[in-house]
Order: structure tokens, then sequence, then C-alpha cells
């Protein structure tokens, strides 16, 4: 190959070995952020927390609320590698509390248990699979004079 | 229709011009011998285009050809207009060396914004491979709600229990 081709082709070589390197990272690493964002939805028509806008979408398909403000955020960074997984607590208003365990990583997601417990009892429990940068919404548990709604997020590391 | 003597004008000056056919000339010859009117007119045609030839020559040595040059080479040394530079610059992409390059690094802009996403976190988005494999709740009913429409999330949600409801029921 001449000199110029080389040139030529240099850019291409780096920008492959870049992904190729990017993308084994992501499939070695047994570890994953989870992010619980805890929502609390009434009545009282003040509309969406800007916490939490990026959600707005999603939070206005559930008919009954006009209010939607940010509790608060939770960043877990769990090992999956783990016998039976590494558990995350996230403490929740009210007493309760979302236990999180992630239970392995298929594909570009990762399988999950997830439970809300109150007193040392269950109130859910349940297996989600989780997509890289993928979010799934639990709500309904009572608080106050509105409910709490929890957006739980996954993002491989 | 033609006189007899605007037919001869014409024949005259079909001779003068060497557009007569040869058949037709010793005719013409023998009549110019007799007619003076019509010698007359041959001369003033001849007189007439011996101006127009002169005239001619004339005009095309009043014009100097070295003005115009200058005038062009003037233009040529004028910058171009910056429509036509850009021009120019974006016809230059066309040649194969300056296209590889183009498209090395657009390829590296695009694994760049694929793989770091530098504008943030990734966005709130629900991929096909995020669903709910199994839930149970003993004292809610529970329902899930597995969106139809692509992007939106699948949602989870405990429903208050009705007031007889008991566990232990």
């Amino acid at each position: 190959m001449s000199a110029s081709g080389f040139h030529r082709l240099a850019p291409l070589a780096l920008a492959l070995c870049w992904w190729l390197g990017a993308a084994t990272a992501v499939q070695g690493g047994e570890r994953v952020q989870l992010a619980v964002d805890v929502i609390y939805a009434d009545q009282s028509s003040r509309g969406v927390d800007p916490q939490v806008g990026r959600l707005r979408s999603e939070l206005q398909r559930f008919k009954g609320y006009s209010t939607y403000r940010a509790m608060g955020r939770h960043v877990l960074n769990l090992s999956v590698g783990d016998p039976g997984g590494q558990p995350g607590h996230v403490m929740l208003p009210g007493g309760k509390v979302l236990v999180l365990i992630p239970q392995g990583i298929s594909g570009k997601a990762v399988v999950l248990l997830a439970s809300i417990q109150e007193g040392g009892h269950a109130l859910l429990n349940s297996q989600l699979k989780l997509a890289d940068g993928g979010t799934i919404l639990v709500g309904g548990p009572v608080y106050e004079d509105g409910v709490l709604i929890l957006a739980i997020g996954a993002t491989l590391r | 229709m033609k006189s007899a003597h605007q037919t001869m004008e014409w024949l005259v000056m079909q001779y003068h011009d060497g557009q007569l056919p040869d058949r037709h000339r010793p005719a013409v010859e023998a009549h110019l011998v007799e007619c003076d009117p019509c010698r007359r007119y041959r001369r003033s045609t001849q007189s007439a285009g011996a101006w127009l030839q002169g005239t001619a020559a004339d005009a095309a040595r009043a014009v100097e050809m070295g003005q115009v040059w200058r005038g062009v080479a003037d233009r040529l040394s004028r910058p171009a207009p910056a429509r036509l530079r850009f021009r120019r610059w974006a016809w230059a992409w066309r040649r194969p060396a300056r296209l590889s390059w183009l498209a090395a690094g657009s390829l590296a802009a695009g694994l760049f914004l694929l793989l770091v996403n530098p504008y943030g976190r990734l966005p709130a988005t629900a991929p096909s491979e995020t669903y709910v494999a199994f839930v149970e709740a003993s004292d809610y009913p529970v329902m899930v709600f597995t969106p139809s429409q692509p992007g939106a999330m699948t949602v989870i949600w405990l429903f208050e229990p009705p007031k007889e409801f008991s566990p232990s029921t």
C-alpha cells in the first residue's frame, strides 16, 4: 500500500479500533448504574417539576394527577457478577424501601429484581429487563394525598 | 412583376457580383455596350462597393486590439466574487483524495456521537428490550401497562386496595 493510501485509511482504522474497544468495554463491564427518580403525584395542579421534565410526556399519561414533584434522585452503582447479585436500597417516603438486585446482563440489557417493601413485608416483587438507557415506571404506593411514582433507569458501565 | 429595366438592373448587379450564369454574360455585356443608363448603373454600383469596402477597412483599423486585451487582462486580475470562490472550493472536494478524508471524518464523528454521547446522559427512552418479565403483589391489585406506541415506557401500577380487602382474605 502506498503512503498516501495508508494516510487515507488511517482515520478509518483509528475509528474502527476505538469502536471495537468501546464495544468490548460495554460487554466486559460487569457493573450497572441504576438511577431512581422518586416522584410524588397528586391533584394540586402545580404541573411538572423541571427536575423530572424529561419524563413529562410519560407522566402526563397518568390521568387524574396534575402535580408531579421530584422528591429525590438516587444513583446506585451495582455489581452484576456477585453471586445472587449485589442489592441496592432506596429509602422511599413513608417508610417504604425499594430493593434492586441486578441478576445478570443479557446482550445490552440488565435483568433486575425490583421489590418494594414496608415493615419487612413485600408489597411488590417483580423481575424486569431494562435495556441500556431504558426506563420503567413503578407507581401507585400511597403517600400523603397522592401517590409515589418511581422511574427506574439502567445504564451499563 | 418586374419591368424590363428593373430586370436589366438586377442582371447587371448579378454580373457585377459575378453571380450571373455564364450563359447570360454575353447578352448583358452586349447590352452594357449599347445602353448608357445601364453603364451608369454599373459604375455607380462599382463605386458604392468600393466605398463600402474602404469604410469597413477603416473601421477595422480604428479598433485597437491592444486596448481590448488590456481590458480582458484587467478583468482576469480582479479577485473572483465570493459566490464563485465558494463554488470552486466546494467543487475541489469532489477530488477522490479529499472525499476519503471527508468520509472518514464523518464516520468518526458519527461513532463519537453514538458511543460517547457528549450531550449528557442517555435520554429517557424505552428500547424494545425493556419489559416486565414477572410481577406479583400480595396486598395490592397490580397492573402492567405495556406501551403500544414506540418510545413510550412500560408502567407497573399498584392500585390502592379496596377497604374490605386485607392480606388475610
